[in-house]
């Protein structure tokens, strides 16, 4: 049974309607604000994902796997950003194999964290600090959609970290070194799939 | 032109048509082998964790050939779920050589006892447990040309339990050895039973055109770079083409078996890469689809003579479908616990650990009052797989790890220890429960009806499985093991399948005749696992290559001898 299929894990696109917001009335210029600038940033939409969607994201894989440097008593421990693992996330994205749901989820998961942020914090979850962060996303974790959503990220992140450098993530197998992992051989080249990037 | 009449046409490419194909082309006959899937090289695989096992890029993309997997819900109502939604995959291996690609190789044969199943234990309550209707003798000469012809390693030792041979040794040597193994020996004396270096398809030194094991350490699962691995692509099928009589055609979706009015089988149609429809007749026609996918073929290739699908006249094609019963152990060596030079030897990654326990082969415990039959422990390393591994890092009780903690816990699991896995093996008890049809409503995407496979347990399936691994649990106890856990399962293991057209001298009760030619259609012959009626207690591998090469030399007995 050692190679039992393992499939990524099935999320299921949770219907869940993004109108009827219901917004607390001392906030409301901060939000109407916060809603115009998300307005333009609808723009500039990328794969179905806004920019400012593309930076809530980075910020919320910064959070999950985050960064620390090398000090003098630690060596270097890399993070989602040492991985790439915002460029990894957008690969995956355009890869035609991906199932839509999982695309569907991610987008999905994205908006309703801002939702609940901009309620919450009437402010950008880039622009909370990193005590906020955390508060809002065990507070989204306990819903369904947010548990299969920072579970699709958790498993993209780490796929950013230990996977294959061909695939766009783990540069120099930066993952691997860390973690002292020995990768199998042989690997596949590292240009073998360009046509992705 | 695309030449359309062969001898023989196999469908399907992995360890159940690649003997038929080998044996026959070398035979002198004219073989097609018809392949769903691409054809790949050694070199075209590589050890691509997200390309084998995430995105599970050699099956097929389950949106457009999705199964159905019906499940027991807690009103014990049986649900479909289609594939794609349930979590798990029966497909295996879509590609010339199929699951055999990416086997592990734990090759053992089956015991004289589980060709008698019936009449060494008597039935069971609610299972259709019956005797095979030929012996381990019949099949001995074919698992000894497996170890020469796929090409199988390791050292014979004399134990209790141990089956005939005809042979005093392997062909090839054990492949290298994992210090791990050494330490399963100690324990297993000190407890009085017997670890036995665990048979591989895996080749420890180059052979012909083969390369010997490179010890990458990423072997199940993954395709093989080398050769080294059994797999059908690597150890026939290059020598049937190389025969000049033996065309393989990848990317060839047989659709549909055509049948005449004597219920013979005339021709097999497929989809080209193109999409495109082609037939191909031949003098027989050998399924191999694996077993869900072969009992599917039969049954929507309805004929004049064959309203139920070919060779269901009774009603059988499907029934009786078999898993691998089983349950798991594990346990942590810490490398705190080793000296320095001990400890380095425990962190490599390639040598296997190569060691299985057969002493609960039958078990003759008053805890079950009679002998039952039981099964097979099989001792591996973790899967080196690294996100595999991480993934199962960030779930906890209290919901998932994330940030420092998170990491803190990667650098300790992949640090701090060394991981030994016993895998139990056990009968699936054959029952009305475990079986495979056609769905009324999903098709695939060249429009086919997909199959819908129920694959409910049987009872004894788990107390079996947690009886073994058990025993699995206190020999890692008694290796010094932390953390040791172990449990039972009743979920099919998608990649061990068999049954659902067994062989039998009734055709009322079996698809297949002895030779496993169907009963219904003489010139039809089903090689895969399929024809199993039960499963034994080992992964079925080495039986459905041994059963294969036997019905090879049926199918040149039928054909007889070679038209000029």
């Amino acid at each position: 049974m050692n190679n039992l299929d393992k499939p990524m894990k099935r999320r299921r696109f949770l219907a869940r309607s993004l109108q009827g917001l219901v917004l607390g009335a001392s906030s409301l210029s901060a939000l109407e604000a916060a809603a115009r600038d998300l307005q333009l940033q609808l723009a500039s939409e990328e794969m179905g994902i806004s920019a400012g969607q593309w930076e809530a994201l980075a910020a919320v894989l910064d959070h999950l796997l985050p960064s620390e440097p090398a000090t003098k008593d630690q060596p270097f421990r890399p993070g989602a950003r040492d991985v790439q693992a915002m460029g990894y996330l957008k690969l995956v994205l355009r890869d035609p194999k991906l199932d839509p749901e999982d695309t569907r989820l991610l987008q999905e998961g994205v908006t309703a964290l801002e939702e609940r942020c901009l309620k919450r914090f009437q402010r950008r979850f880039p622009d909370l600090s990193s005590s906020e962060q955390e508060t809002l996303l065990r507070d989204f974790e306990k819903t369904l959609l947010g548990e299969r959503w920072l579970g699709e990220m958790l498993d993209f992140l780490l796929e950013a970290l230990l996977g294959d450098p061909s695939r766009g993530g783990n540069p120099d197998g930066m993952g691997w070194k860390w973690l002292g992992i020995t990768p199998g051989f042989p690997l596949p080249p590292r240009n073998s799939r360009d046509s992705l990037k | 032109m695309l030449r359309d009449e062969f001898d023989v046409c196999v469908i399907g490419s992995g360890a159940g048509g690649g003997p038929v194909a080998f044996s026959l082309a070398q035979a002198g006959y004219s073989v097609v082998v018809l392949e769903k899937g691409p054809w790949f090289q050694d070199k075209d695989f590589f050890k691509d964790e997200i390309a084998c096992c995430r995105r599970s890029e050699y099956k097929p993309d389950l949106r457009e050939e999705p199964q159905m997997v019906e499940r027991q819900d807690v009103n014990d109502k049986w649900e479909a779920r289609s594939t794609r939604e349930a979590g798990i995959n029966f497909w295996n291996g879509n590609c010339v050589g199929g699951s055999s690609n990416f086997m592990s190789g734990y090759f053992h044969r089956l015991k004289p006892v589980d060709f008698r199943l019936k009449s060494s234990f008597g039935n069971l309550p609610g299972a259709n447990i019956v005797d095979w209707p030929i012996s381990y003798e019949d099949l001995e000469p074919y698992y000894t040309k497996v170890e020469q012809e796929v090409g199988v390693s390791g050292r014979v030792v004399s134990h209790p339990g141990a089956e005939p041979r005809s042979t005093a040794a392997f062909p090839f040597p054990p492949t290298n050895e994992h210090p791990i193994a050494k330490r399963i020996d100690v324990a297993c004396e000190k407890m009085g039973v017997h670890s036995i270096p665990t048979p591989r398809a895996i080749l420890s030194q180059p052979h012909a055109e083969r390369g010997g094991c490179s010890y990458s350490g990423y072997c199940g699962s993954y395709g093989c770079a080398t050769g080294a691995k059994g797999s059908s692509r690597a150890a026939l099928l290059g020598r049937a083409v190389a025969t000049g009589n033996c065309v393989i055609r990848p990317h060839a979706m047989v659709s549909h078996l055509t049948s005449d009015a004597k219920g013979r089988v005339t021709q097999a149609t497929y989809f080209d890469q193109t999409g495109k429809e082609v037939h191909v007749r031949a003098r027989v026609f050998a399924v191999a689809c694996q077993a869900i996918e072969s009992a599917r073929l039969l049954l929507r290739s309805t004929g004049p003579r064959h309203r139920q699908g070919l060779a269901n006249g009774s009603g059988q094609v499907g029934r009786n479908l078999l898993f691998s019963g089983g349950g798991a152990a594990s346990g942590s060596l810490p490398y705190a616990e080793m000296d320095a030079e001990q400890a380095p030897s425990y962190r490599q990654i390639g040598p296997f650990i190569n060691r299985s326990l057969q002493s609960w082969y039958v078990i003759d415990d008053p805890v079950f009052g009679e002998p039952v039959k039981g099964g097979t422990l099989d001792f591996i390393h973790r899967s080196p797989a690294p996100i595999a591994r991480a993934t199962r890092q960030v779930e906890s009780r209290q919901g998932f790890v994330w940030g420092k903690p998170l990491k803190r816990q990667l650098e300790t699991h992949f640090s701090e220890s060394a991981y030994v896995k016993v895998e139990a093996f056990c009968d699936w008890v054959p029952h009305d429960n475990s079986f495979v049809g056609l769905d009324p409503v999903v098709k695939d995407k060249w429009g086919s009806p997909v199959a819908r496979v129920r694959a409910g347990f049987h009872m004894h399936n788990l107390q079996i499985g947690w009886y073994l691994a058990a025993k699995g649990a206190e020999v890692l106890e008694k290796m010094g093991a932390r953390e040791v856990l172990s449990f039972a399962s009743g979920s099919p293991p998608a990649n061990l399948q068999a049954g659902g057209c067994r062989f039998g001298n009734d055709p009322a009760h079996s698809v297949l005749d002895p030779d496993c030619r169907a009963h219904e259609a003489e010139n039809l012959f089903v090689s895969d696992g399929s024809f199993m009626p039960t499963g034994g207690s080992v992964p079925y591998t080495w039986t459905i290559y041994a059963n294969a090469f036997r019905v090879a030399d049926k199918i040149k007995s039928q054909l007889g001898p070679i038209l000029a």
